[in-house]
């Protein structure tokens, strides 16, 4: 009987076994260079995102807002260091992707030291939320840069953040009508599912009861004073915190400046810096946002007394 | 017979050695195909990777010119330097030019101002010769080194005292932020 059968050759088996290896290697370097590329693109989109936060800027204006929409879901990494003269941020990204991991390690971070980044150490999304407004302690020391990518729902919220929210027509915060996927922040403690609760303490002297008080989320309290309200609800209480202490070294060397200033034009016209000096000394023994009453404090005689300059350092 | 069955095997003994001959060479020229697609890919490869880091190159030049010049439209906001809007403090400015603690704070290589009218002597300003002076060397970044250098005009104003009562006093001004683009 004739058998038929197939010839293993050696050809075969060297094209096989060579083959095989082209194709791995050709799928390896493929796998790489899409995790490289991926890499460059994440560290493009973050340097990108870092140069959309120098208009922030709001110069006279009481703030700033805008969105971004991304090409694919995003994940943007915000991480905050309070060491060294005025501290830094690092801002990476990871983008989503259906090649590969879904989430590749984010790209290389960003530093930047003169920007105040607030929301949480991870946040993630398609359209990214950020508006502004400063940090005045009397003078405007910076602005604060707020990025979301959550919608959010103000129960109760006094007139001044209800302004605050139209004026800026930020469209991922509800003031009624809230759905169940929002995030609710509960003003002086009232309302359903509150995820966050904003405590007013302000009760004299006051423009509305919110002028200062905490925060509490996650069970813990943080404490603000001013636009400082929006930063504690937005970020998390690690960048939460350690921002307001880079915002007190930044006051703390700007107050040193016009320090210099206010000597400089005392002869001219008697300008005052006794509560300059005042705000160093205590800004330097700053531990956390609880000492940030006392501040205040100091801020409102330093206004009082920049108003009476004949020449005003701001 | 014995003489045909000799005859036979020597046959296939010819035809065995031109068969393997043909094998080798098949081999060989199987082996010399694959090392020529390889060096094709490794080609192509190498092609797209510098077309790639040209790109990214140009991409991160772009960044760094978009940083430079929105910074200079914007620096002037920031309060070390603000008297208002598009405004900067002179009366500042010689206390902040040169301060230690600022080094590396702004991402570029250097902020200047320069007074553009009236016209002033060709000095740096400091102290002693303040306001009677031209240009500040507001900051210096050693990590940068600049090449390119954008600009824009702002109001320089100071306080003068004029007949016992100080007057803020505005003169015009162009502040320029260097970068680098290599």
């Amino acid at each position: 009987m004739e058998k038929r059968g197939f010839e293993f050759s050696f050809a075969w088996l060297f094209a096989l076994l060579v083959g095989s290896v082209i194709i791995f290697l050709a799928i390896f370097a493929t796998m790489n260079l899409i995790k490289i590329n991926r890499k460059a693109t994440d560290t493009f989109s973050a340097k990108q995102l870092t140069i959309v936060f120098e208009p922030m800027e709001v110069g006279l204006a009481e703030g700033k807002s805008s969105y971004a929409d991304l090409d694919s879901e995003t994940r943007i990494y915000n991480i905050c260091y309070d060491d060294g003269g005025f501290g830094d941020q690092e801002i990476s990204i990871s983008t989503k992707s259906g090649l590969g991991k879904e989430w590749e390690n984010p790209g290389v971070p960003i530093s930047i030291k003169n920007k105040y980044i607030f929301s949480s150490k991870i946040e993630q999304g398609k359209r990214v939320y950020f508006f502004s407004k400063p940090f005045k302690m009397p003078f405007k020391v910076s602005e604060m840069i707020f990025l979301t990518t959550n919608k959010y729902c103000f129960i109760n919220a006094p007139e001044i953040v209800r302004e605050d929210i139209s004026g800026l027509n930020l469209k991922n915060i509800k003031l009624e009508n809230c759905s169940e996927s929002d995030i609710n922040v509960c003003f002086g403690g009232q309302g359903k599912d509150c995820k966050i609760l904003v405590s007013g303490t302000c009760l004299s002297d006051c423009e509305s009861n919110f002028d200062y008080g905490y925060v509490t989320k996650d069970n813990e309290e943080i404490f603000y004073t001013g636009n400082l309200i929006y930063s504690a609800i937005f970020s998390d209480n690690e960048v939460y915190e350690c921002n307001v202490k880079r915002l007190v070294k930044r006051l703390i060397q700007q107050s040193l400046l016009y320090l210099d200033e206010a000597n400089y034009l005392s002869a001219k016209c008697g300008t005052g810096s006794s509560g300059l000096s005042q705000i160093v000394k205590t800004g330097a023994s700053f531990k956390d946002s609880k000492d940030l009453i006392l501040i205040k404090n100091i801020a409102k005689e330093i206004e009082y007394q920049n108003d009476l300059a004949q020449c005003g350092l701001w | 017979m014995w003489i045909m069955v000799g005859q036979k095997m020597k046959n296939f003994q010819i035809l065995n050695c031109l068969n393997k001959r043909k094998a080798q060479f098949k081999i060989q020229q199987m082996a010399f195909m694959i090392l020529a697609v390889i060096l094709l890919f490794v080609i192509a490869l190498l092609f797209y990777l510098s077309i790639q880091q040209k790109n990214l190159i140009n991409q991160s030049l772009n960044l760094r010119e978009n940083q430079a010049v929105i910074m200079s439209r914007f620096i002037s906001d920031s309060s070390e330097f603000s008297c208002g809007s598009y405004c900067v403090d002179t009366d500042r400015m010689i206390f902040l030019q040169n301060r230690s603690v600022y080094n590396k704070f702004w991402p570029v290589s250097y902020i200047r101002i320069r007074k553009i009218y009236p016209e002033y002597n060709n000095e740096e300003c400091g102290i002693a010769n303040y306001p009677n002076c031209s240009f500040f060397n507001i900051y210096e970044n050693s990590n940068i080194e600049s090449n390119v250098f954008v600009g824009s005009f702002v109001a320089l104003c100071r306080y003068e005292k004029i007949q016992d009562s100080p007057e803020r006093i505005c003169e015009i001004g162009k502040i320029t932020v260097g970068y680098n683009t290599n």
